[in-house]
């Protein structure tokens, strides 16, 4: 029977009546203990019915499984996946050549600055920073990419560059930091999903380096 | 324990009813209504303890939390506050807790903060408390979900059973202007507390959920990104000019008015058909520069079991889209 369903609300009213009636009833009789349970139910019932109806109407709990407190749901921590590149990386900065680097049109091969510990933090994923066509800041516990363009080069042409980062590299999902560029900087920000970038904040302000975060379903 | 003592008073007037009854003399009318009216009484303060244990909106027997400076405090752990919030601007004057990380005690570094805002009726003591939010930000912390945050739980009103919605009502209290302006200066002054928007969050159930919403709208140069954990499109209330169907409505604004560069985070029971309908809604609505991520649990309706199981997502999201603790 459904927690707000009508025939649970009737029933507790028709049990109501159903104890008042024989709450009297035993009261003529005296009996002390019968009197105080049957008030005690009366009591009981009334609050039940009126609780029920209250919930009937606002949906506090919808069903027993709510109201016993079960949500149905789990969350869960999908693992931080290995970039391809992660067993290769060597210190310093490095030459970037992922496969769809000539769908980019650039000048030349983005380089790639890692964070100094980015090998033993295997667990987490880093912002990014990226420069185009101009000196990239170096904040810690970022990932900086540095790309040259060209007046081939167009934002959605570069469409493509988050997802191969982050094939080959643990970099965050979203936190990007947009350096330089001009136009084609703007472009870039505006045809990825929104919240992935945004421009030219300060190195402080990029989001930390994190381990993967608990998740629910979507809708 | 008022609880318990509510029930042995319900069962006390049980009996003096019974047992009374039928006892002569000439104010036998009267001292029966006396008795039916105990009873009543009884029964009714017993839900109402109930009610009140549900949603904290009296988190005292006096209704009124008293400031002491350090209620929670552990040696080296996290620390939850309670202060008092002397609201310069909007002229309230209201208690409000502050949790501050381990890392806060020993560190120099300056922190992002989350306000978290409570639902209605209810007061800022169910996040501690039935909510389990130290022990939930402690966790996420330590496990390198987010980084060490100060989150700060203000009241959104004076009146406990007044419902603002976190607006300023007209004639009434000015409870948006206390969370987006008093509470925040009261945080940069106080706290090791990083100043810039990027850095500022909110996040809320039920009302304050609609709170978080409205005012991350409202104060895109304040807040980056926001959490609503079964929250609402529209306020619910009158506000007194009308504002409820167009610029305090997430609704009417997402749909009339450009949207700003800030993220939100909407979060519903599939069988909490307001919250759900609502939430639904605003996420169809939203358009870049606004970001979205939805996040949906099967069960729970619209209860603490549903908050429960989103803290800690919720407030991991934040903190990947809020600005690191700066040196």
């Amino acid at each position: 029977m459904s927690l707000t369903g009508l025939p649970l609300l009737l029933l507790s009213a028709f049990a109501t009546v159903l104890v008042t009636a024989a709450t009297i009833w035993f009261w003529r009789r005296r009996w002390l203990a019968a009197r105080i349970a049957g008030v005690l139910l009366i009591e009981a019932l009334v609050v039940f019915t009126v609780g029920l109806e209250v919930n009937r109407d606002q949906q506090f709990y919808p069903s027993w499984t709510a109201l016993a407190g079960r949500t149905g749901t789990g969350t869960v921590t999908e693992p931080v996946h290995a970039g391809e590149l992660d067993a290769h990386v060597p210190p310093g900065p490095f030459p970037w050549r992922p496969p769809g680097l000539s769908s980019w049109r650039l000048s030349g091969t983005p380089i790639v600055s890692l964070p100094v510990d980015y090998p033993e933090r295997t667990a987490v994923t880093f912002p990014v920073v990226l420069a185009i066509g101009t000196a990239a800041p170096h904040p810690p516990d970022a990932i900086v990419v540095s790309i040259t363009p060209t007046a081939r080069t167009t934002a959605a042409g570069l469409r493509t560059l988050p997802g191969e980062l982050r094939q080959d590299l643990r970099a965050a999902e979203i936190g990007w930091d947009v350096v330089g560029g001009g136009k084609l900087g703007d472009d870039f920000v505006a045809t990825q999903p929104a919240g992935l970038a945004g421009r030219a904040t300060s190195p402080d302000d990029l989001p930390p380096a994190l381990a993967a975060p608990l998740r629910l379903p979507t809708s | 324990m008022s609880l318990l003592i509510a029930l042995f008073l319900v069962l006390v007037t049980a009996a003096l009813v019974a047992s009374l009854w039928n006892r002569p003399g000439k104010l036998r009318g009267p001292a029966r209504a006396g008795l039916v009216l105990a009873c009543v009484l009884s029964v009714l303060a017993a839900a109402a303890v109930e009610l009140n244990q549900l949603t904290e909106a009296y988190p005292t027997a006096g209704g009124v939390v008293q400031p002491a400076p350090a209620a929670a405090a552990t040696a080296t752990g996290s620390q939850m506050l309670l202060v008092r919030v002397p609201g310069r601007v909007s002229r309230l004057d209201l208690t409000m807790y502050v949790y501050l990380p381990a890392a806060y005690r020993t560190g120099t570094a300056k922190y992002p903060v989350i306000e978290a805002l409570h639902g209605y009726p209810g007061s800022p003591k169910k996040w501690p408390s039935r909510l389990a939010v130290q022990s939930h930000l402690d966790q996420e912390i330590s496990a390198g979900r987010m980084p060490p945050t100060i989150v700060v739980f203000p009241w959104e009103t004076p009146q406990h059973l007044l419902d603002t919605e976190c607006t300023n009502l007209v004639h009434g209290p000015q409870a948006e202007t206390f969370v987006t302006v008093d509470v925040p200066a009261y945080v940069k002054a106080r706290y090791r507390a990083r100043p810039e928007r990027a850095a500022w969050g909110l996040t809320g159930y039920s009302a304050g959920a609609f709170c978080a919403i409205n005012l991350s709208l409202r104060h895109p140069g304040q807040y980056a990104a926001a959490a609503s954990l079964s929250g609402y499109s529209s306020p619910g209330i009158k506000i007194g000019d009308g504002s409820e169907n167009t610029t305090n409505n997430p609704g009417w604004r997402l749909g009339h008015l450009p949207q700003p560069a800030v993220a939100l985070w909407l979060g519903w029971a599939a069988d909490d058909k307001a919250s759900a309908r609502e939430s639904l809604r605003l996420a169809r609505l939203a358009r870049a520069p606004l970001s979205v991520t939805t996040a949906v649990v099967a069960h729970g309706g619209h209860s603490d079991a549903v908050w429960l199981q989103m803290e800690g997502p919720s407030f991991d999201w934040l903190a990947a889209h809020l600005a690191r603790p700066a040196p």
